[in-house]
């Protein structure tokens, strides 16, 4: 199994696309957690404000990255090679699943210290900084982390699914950002509640699992986050089957 | 030995390998021949298994390759030389195909060197021509030193060095005692590559021999005689219960199941004069297509009412395809 884990590790970070990314996503989340500390005068309540705004944008390319570590592959055609040299189709699925919870906790913890570090240096050198003994905010920090990987592992699961990169980030593009939204909208809607805290709507993976990040959670973070990787799970199994069942 | 037995995969309702059995034999190259669209790399697919088939197995030395844990010591495949990352640099792509099975990175730099593309492998495969691409996926496939060795079409896009090169090599691996199977969709290439080959139209097995013998029976031979008594010797020939075509200007005939030598002294002994007598054989290509004809996937009318090929045989030494069909020649 280590091999194999090597293997996608070499196959993770010789594919510049995906450098690439992490990269961005790193860079991205930095940038917008110090414009924010630069120009919001009007600190949030929580001092965190614009290291979140980062770091949800960023969360998002996770999900892309967990799609594209399989659906590539299926893409250009080379999961052929990798299952010829490897037949037992578990063990790739395992060991790219390791390869990307690692990168992307890795990476998701250097964004948020690196957002976290340039928001400190500017509001410092302004006004004071920020209080990071405040409740919620270390949690909501290590909250962060939790939930990109937690992105990544849904992405996963959807690329594993749908084979086809195009159609995978669309998914894990739009279905958090927009399409929940639209149905807990009209769930809300039609149950005549306007408080997400009293709603069913709370429990929707990516509305519950956001709390992990927030430092105002709306439900408890951890049980937040349960959901969300329950979803993970069941995607990434039900993709464990059809790709054993599949043709390669 | 490769075993592939009762081997059937569909696609939806397409019927890709139908019923299919043949087997492998190690020390020789065996060529898996077949028009485009015939199933030869579904097949090869479903070897590796790659592709799940409905039915059938696909065995080596008895055990299917699933159960091997790092099979690139079994087998080596080239599949398809489209199949890599365009952004992924030549050498990065084979060292993670090495690192899964636990090979070492001097491997690699060994069969970069093997197939000669050292001086670009640290270049992106995006940028490397189809040759260079087919050489790459020998590459890959070498890693382990398999025992087996599974080529697509590997001379496709190869210019005429690059086969000829193709053509030693997988020769000289086959001379080291190796299991070798090289798919391609041309007889005349295939006969100067193969020592044996597996024929196969629509899924099905039209053929398993020796190359010489395919060709020398699909092809079919004959027998073209000038003379300016051809009627009378075309007549005597006749006799003798070999059929005879006679040309246009009735002073030439082509004549099968007999050699030059005998007509000749036919001729001699009644006293007949020969202007010309040459043996002939129909090219490779179109006694191939001869053979594979009803089994041509592309063939205009009706696919279900076309007739079926003739049952395979069951044993690798039957050698039983249709007969050839009579030369047709144009006279002169």
């Amino acid at each position: 199994m280590g091999d194999v884990i090597r293997s996608e590790w070499i196959k993770l970070r010789t594919v510049r696309s995906t450098v690439v990314l992490f990269i961005v996503i790193v860079l991205l989340s930095a940038a917008v957690a110090a414009l924010v500390a630069i120009f919001d005068t009007e600190r949030p309540d929580d001092g965190l404000g614009g290291v979140i705004v980062g770091l949800n944008i960023s969360t998002l390319l996770f999900g892309v990255i967990g799609v594209q570590i399989i659906g590539q592959e299926y893409r250009f055609n080379t999961i052929r090679a990798t299952f010829a040299a490897v037949p037992r189709r578990g063990r790739v699925l395992v060991s790219k699943k390791v390869v990307l919870i690692v990168a992307t906790a890795v990476t998701a913890a250097l964004m948020v210290l690196l957002a976290l570090g340039l928001s400190v240096a500017i509001l410092s050198a302004r006004d004071g900084g920020l209080d990071l003994g405040a409740p919620g905010v270390m949690r909501s920090l290590a909250g962060s982390v939790v939930l990109c990987v937690l992105y990544a592992a849904v992405g996963f699961g959807v690329g594993t699914i749908l084979r086809q990169p195009v159609a995978g980030i669309v998914v894990v593009l739009a279905y958090p950002l927009v399409v929940e939204n639209i149905i807990a909208g009209i769930v809300l809607a039609a149950t005549g509640s306007d408080d997400i805290e009293d709603s069913v709507v709370r429990f929707f993976p990516f509305i519950a699992g956001s709390n992990l990040a927030s430092v105002d959670p709306t439900l408890n973070p951890w049980l937040g986050g349960a959901i969300l990787a329950a979803l993970a799970v069941v995607l990434i199994a039900i993709g464990w089957v059809l790709v054993q069942r599949r043709d390669a | 030995m490769i075993e592939v037995h009762d081997l059937t995969k569909r696609f939806g309702k397409t019927v890709a390998v139908d019923d299919l059995s043949f087997a492998v034999h190690p020390g020789r190259v065996t060529g898996f021949l077949g028009p485009n669209g015939a199933g030869k790399s579904t097949t090869m697919r479903c070897i590796l298994g790659l592709d799940r088939p409905q039915r059938g197995t696909a065995t080596f030395d008895g055990r299917p390759l699933v159960a091997s844990p790092r099979a690139l010591f079994q087998v080596g495949a080239l599949l398809d030389a489209s199949y890599v990352h365009p952004t992924r640099k030549a050498r990065h792509h084979l060292r993670a195909l090495a690192a899964s099975n636990g090979i070492p990175r001097a491997r690699v730099d060994e069969v970069i060197e093997l197939v000669g593309l050292s001086s670009v492998a640290t270049k992106r495969v995006g940028g490397f021509s189809l040759g260079m691409r087919q050489r790459l996926g020998i590459a890959g496939a070498l890693l382990g030193d398999p025992g087996y060795l599974l080529f697509d079409e590997p001379a496709n896009g190869l210019d005429p060095e690059g086969i000829l090169w193709i053509r030693t090599f997988l020769k000289a691996l086959a001379a080291q005692g190796r299991t070798v199977l090289v798919s391609s969709h041309l007889l005349s290439e295939m006969s100067l590559m193969a020592d044996e080959l597996v024929v196969i139209g629509r899924g099905r097995l039209i053929a398993q021999a020796a190359v010489g013998d395919f060709v020398r029976q699909a092809a079919g031979s004959w027998v073209f005689a000038r003379s300016p008594h051809a009627a009378r010797l075309g007549e005597l020939l006749g006799e003798r219960g070999h059929p005879v075509t006679m040309g246009e200007d009735q002073q030439s005939f082509t004549v099968t199941g007999i050699d030059a030598a005998a007509v000749g002294e036919l001729a001699a002994s009644v006293g007949l004069v020969l202007h010309e007598l040459t043996p002939q054989q129909a090219s490779l290509e179109e006694a191939f297509l001869e053979v594979t004809k009803e089994a041509t996937e592309y063939q205009a009318g009706d696919a279900t009412n076309t007739p079926a090929p003739p049952p395979a045989g069951p044993s690798p030494a039957d050698t039983s395809w249709p007969a050839p069909a009579p030369p047709r020649r144009e006279a002169g």
